[in-house]
């Protein structure tokens, strides 16, 4: 439990950390994948032990999904705007997102073999 | 502070963590059983969307640790060498098709500038998309709207899509769901396998940055 409790800082810290470099530049969004960038280079360096945010970074990615269950749920409230938007809105998410699956999965079939 | 503002996150996490536990009965992923239940009782109760999502907001602030938290699967990946260079460069590309099919598309539709600002960062994970699409004058509630259909719609169909294309190899799968299907789609890969998660964790990263990327590209043209 302590040990996930330090991992968990340590994650929180890097994000927050992102955030607070990029914001004074001007930059809406980033600060966690800056701080993800930090972390990899810290992990690869060795100068972090893995160890030390293993337990931590399990536990969320096992969890990815949790903290997106109340914005999915709140689509519901989207009815107008999606209305407005038009069929276009629902056309480009199935295009957009059928031709990322069949592109990636086609040619990662062609370099896996 | 109101009942909502407790109500609404509690409801949230026992819908979540009950279909959790229950996933080997009812065999579906936890965030489309919870996320439908709750929407069914936001609609049933007749919830106001503004409290609602005051309510929610803490959610927000588990996205960022979340995505830091890549870093270690990632980590391991590399050390077994199981994620090779040329998923970079097929990265790249997936990136610049996921962006051109959704503009061509809203295009042939003639959905109006503020349309395609919404969802042309709709491929990125929520965590970049919502404020990119803020940035660029897009609607931020359609931005992540857009990704949740997106990511729920991979997450249930992409696994089965992927058999019927004979798509096997832990890689290629874990690569597709990532880059195709954000957050919801890894955490489905992370359910095939670890390898399978390790490489959407990567596709989900390295996708969303060079995908954002794209966009802004694509502003500074004065392409959106």
């Amino acid at each position: 439990m302590r040990r996930i409790a330090v991992g968990a800082a340590i994650l929180f810290a890097f994000s927050l950390g992102g955030e607070a470099l990029l914001r004074p530049l001007g930059f809406a969004s980033g600060g966690p994948l800056l701080g993800f960038f930090a972390l990899s280079l810290l992990l690869r360096s060795g100068k972090l032990p893995l160890a030390l945010v293993e337990d931590a970074a399990n536990l969320g990615v096992r969890h990815l999904a949790y903290p997106i269950v109340g914005v999915t749920a709140g689509a519901v409230f989207e009815g107008d705007a999606l209305a407005d938007a038009g069929p276009g809105f629902a056309a480009a998410i199935v295009a957009g997102t059928l031709a990322v699956l069949l592109f990636v999965a086609l040619v990662a079939k062609r370099l896996a073999r | 502070m109101n009942v909502a503002s407790i109500l609404w996150p509690t409801v949230a996490t026992a819908l979540y963590v009950g279909a959790a536990v229950t996933r080997s009965k009812h065999r579906l992923p936890p965030l489309l059983v919870a996320a439908a239940v709750l929407a069914a009782g936001l609609l049933v109760l007749q919830a106001d969307r503004e409290t609602y999502r005051a309510a929610i907001r803490p959610f927000a602030w588990l996205l960022g640790p979340q995505v830091v938290a890549l870093a270690v699967p990632l980590e391991r990946e590399r050390r077994r060498g199981g994620v090779p260079p040329e998923s970079l460069p097929l990265l790249a590309g997936s990136a610049l098709v996921g962006v051109l099919a959704t503009l061509g598309t809203l295009r042939a539709f003639h959905a109006g500038k503020v349309v395609e600002r919404t969802i042309a960062p709709r491929a990125a994970t929520s965590a970049l998309s919502i404020p990119t699409a803020s940035a660029l004058g897009g609607s931020p509630s359609l931005a992540a709207l857009a990704v949740a259909l997106s990511g729920l719609g991979v997450a249930v169909v992409g696994p089965w899509v992927l058999t019927r294309l004979g798509t096997r190899s832990p890689l290629a799968r874990g690569l597709a769901l990532g880059s195709a299907g954000h957050l919801a789609a890894t955490a489905s890969a992370y359910e095939e396998s670890a390898e399978t998660g390790a490489a959407a964790s990567y596709a989900l990263v390295v996708h969303g940055v060079l995908t954002t990327a794209v966009v802004w590209l694509l502003r500074a043209c004065a392409v959106l």
